[in-house]
């Protein structure tokens, strides 16, 4: 729970205001224990077409797809809190290896390298080698 | 003009599964039942669950056909259980595509589960292509432990957690608020959500604020998952109608 901010709900009112969070505080990004890599690789699948992306999901049973998705959240890794949007496509991925499913988890992985690169300014420099 | 902050099915809903004029007097918990109007309420109070109003699974999901849920004594039930497979299942109930709203107050009355790998939550959802924004009104995290916070050394909930998404990937806020016993007693779990503010109530009683900003109308979900701050179910984890997560009630109002 240590990266929750605490409450106690039977306390008295004025204590509650005074343990909320302040508002408009930065919030730690959970997601900031996954790895940073290179996210070619998760646009290149995205970039497939429904039937490609299908074929790659069930390949070897799912070795192909798994490996190059496991680079940008290893087994073992707890991201928390998750939010139930990347938990649950996550987790049917993995277990059934749904295509809906898939395309928003290898999205979601890529969304969080992007916006690494975002804040370091990467995309909005001019200068970025292209 | 179509009101923003409620699909067109929400009128209809509220003929359907609301019993009694005088539930629309009732306003959320703690606040003034005039500033409100009900959009949404099931009181559970039929023999099964109303399916014209509930789906029961994920969007991109088939759903497990081990049925682990059921309306009985005016509560609706969600229990841990293996399927045919002997696996722990993830259950979803949701209105994707029944109701959805945008701004407002929703609550519940729920009691929890206990015991290690359940995961049961109340939130607030919507998926838009890939964006997927969330307000996580309550989780609940039993298997946990005492170490962790989140339980006692029973693995009975005595803590529950909040978060607001911007995306599935973006989060705005999150709280963990300590509380009694959460799965000896039913209690109240509500959010009011304003243009720019959440607010959320535990009993009525506000316990966690945050700035966000959220346009899309979102709508229920009531889950009971595995995993995450609850860790792996196993042959210690109560199954069956005795340790469900029990809801009471869902409502929803806008500000009048």
């Amino acid at each position: 729970m240590k990266h929750f901010r605490r409450v106690t709900a039977w306390a008295a009112p004025f204590l509650l205001v005074l343990t909320c969070a302040p508002l408009g505080a930065q919030e730690r990004n959970p997601f900031d224990v996954l790895p940073d890599r290179d996210p070619r690789a998760l646009q290149q699948l995205l970039d497939l077409d429904d039937v490609q992306f299908a074929r790659t999901l069930q390949e070897n049973n799912g070795a192909q797809f798994r490996s190059t998705v496991e680079p940008f959240d290893p087994p073992g890794t707890t991201v928390f809190p998750v939010s139930h949007g990347f938990a649950g496509v996550k987790q049917a991925c993995l277990a059934a290896r749904t295509a809906t499913a898939c395309r928003l988890y290898v999205s979601d992985l890529l969304a969080i390298q992007r916006e690494r690169q975002t804040a370091a300014g990467v995309t909005n420099n001019p200068f970025t080698p292209r | 003009m179509q009101a923003r902050w409620m699909n067109c099915a929400g009128i209809a809903l509220i003929t359907l599964v609301m019993h009694g004029a005088c539930l629309a007097q009732v306003g959320p918990a703690g606040q003034s039942a005039s500033a409100y109007t009900l959009t949404f309420a099931d009181e559970f109070n039929s023999s099964s669950l109303n399916r014209s109003v509930w789906n029961d699974r994920m969007w991109y999901e088939s759903g497990n056909p081990t049925i682990n849920y059921a309306v009985e004594n005016g509560v609706l039930k969600i229990w841990p259980m293996r399927d045919a497979s002997g696996r722990f299942f993830n259950r979803t109930l949701d209105t994707d595509g029944r109701f959805s709203q945008a701004t407002g107050f929703f609550e519940i009355e729920a009691k929890l589960p206990y015991g290690k790998g359940p995961w049961p939550a109340f939130w607030l959802f919507n998926h838009i292509g890939t964006r997927r924004p969330e307000i996580d009104v309550m989780e609940g995290y039993p298997g946990g432990g005492p170490n962790s916070g989140w339980s006692d050394s029973n693995l009975h909930p005595t803590a529950y957690g909040i978060a607001v998404w911007r995306d599935a990937t973006s989060l705005a806020g999150s709280a963990a608020i300590q509380t009694p016993d959460l799965s000896a007693a039913f209690h109240k779990y509500g959010v009011r959500w304003d243009n720019a503010k959440m607010t959320f109530y535990f009993d009525g009683r506000q316990v966690y604020s945050v700035n966000a900003r959220m346009r899309d109308p979102l709508y229920v979900v009531l889950s009971l998952w595995f995993g995450s701050a609850s860790g792996t179910p196993d042959a210690t984890t109560p199954t069956g109608k005795t340790n469900a997560y029990e809801i009471n009630y869902v409502r929803v109002w806008r500000f009048r």
